[in-house]
């Protein structure tokens, strides 16, 4: 193999990558899902009462994530992968857990519902937005020159 | 100077295409890397039972919509293989190294 051949190499990888990131849509409908789940979660520690109606839903909401990401996409592409996205997962499971247990501190101080539903609103709010990152750094990944 | 090795199995650039999506995905679906490639069924058949011996990827048969699926995913050897014969194509492609085929 010679130089000619690898950088052809390379362009057929380019290629591949590049038709990859045009078929990852990502509806925003889709980013707000995430957003929606993240909250779930994060709400079901203020309202122990009703747990269950949050964390239910939750599980559901990713099962049926992961089942519409893989019927849209033909692929699976799991959170914690490596690479440039690894730093947002961890960040915004660390932003999740904090407000999870400000939720928990919310319902033992007694504050107001309205209150552990803003908490909730606020995961949203971050893991929506965190979802649009992730989806940019990904794109932009996949669409980086492998010949530099 | 002879600093990597190219992997023959990943060389067929239909093959390096595969393995450049799964490097991406936890798992495709054969349609998908079927529109990557651009290659025939067969072809792409071929091709993935090639990379399933290495053990370069696995494959697995899903139903949906009431027909069998295969989706592939590149396993760790596959994935330590494929970032190797990448380095090794781009110091090539810099005219930095001599490659030996292996």
């Amino acid at each position: 193999m010679d130089e000619t051949e690898a950088q052809a190499a390379l362009t057929a990888m380019e290629q591949a990558n590049e038709r990859l990131a045009g078929a990852m849509d990502c509806p925003p409908w889709r980013h707000a899902a995430f957003g929606a789940v993240m909250a779930a979660i994060v709400a079901a520690a203020g309202f122990r009462e009703y747990f269950i109606f949050f964390y239910l839903p939750a599980m559901l909401g990713v099962v049926l994530l992961v089942r519409s990401d893989r019927r849209r996409t033909g692929t699976f592409v799991n959170g914690w992968r490596r690479g440039k996205t690894l730093p947002l997962s961890i960040v915004l499971m660390g932003v999740m857990l904090v407000l999870i247990f400000a939720e928990i501190h919310a319902r033992l101080a007694g504050l107001s519902a309205g209150t552990r539903i803003s908490i909730g609103g606020v995961a949203f709010a971050i893991a929506t937005a965190a979802s649009v990152i992730f989806q940019r750094i990904y794109l932009a990944e996949l669409r980086k020159d492998l010949r530099s | 100077m002879t600093v990597q090795k190219l992997d023959m199995v990943l060389h067929p650039p239909a093959r390096l295409q595969i393995a450049a999506v799964l490097a991406n995905v936890s798992e495709a679906e054969f349609a998908r890397l079927k529109d990557v490639t651009q290659c025939a069924d067969s072809v792409l058949s071929k091709h993935l039972s090639a990379l399933a011996e290495a053990g370069h990827v696995t494959l697995r048969k899903a139903a949906r919509d009431g027909r069998q699926r295969t989706w592939a995913s590149l396993t760790a050897s596959g994935k330590r293989a494929f970032v190797a014969h990448v380095s090794a194509l781009q110091e090539l492609a810099a005219g930095a190294a001599t490659i030996q085929n292996v």
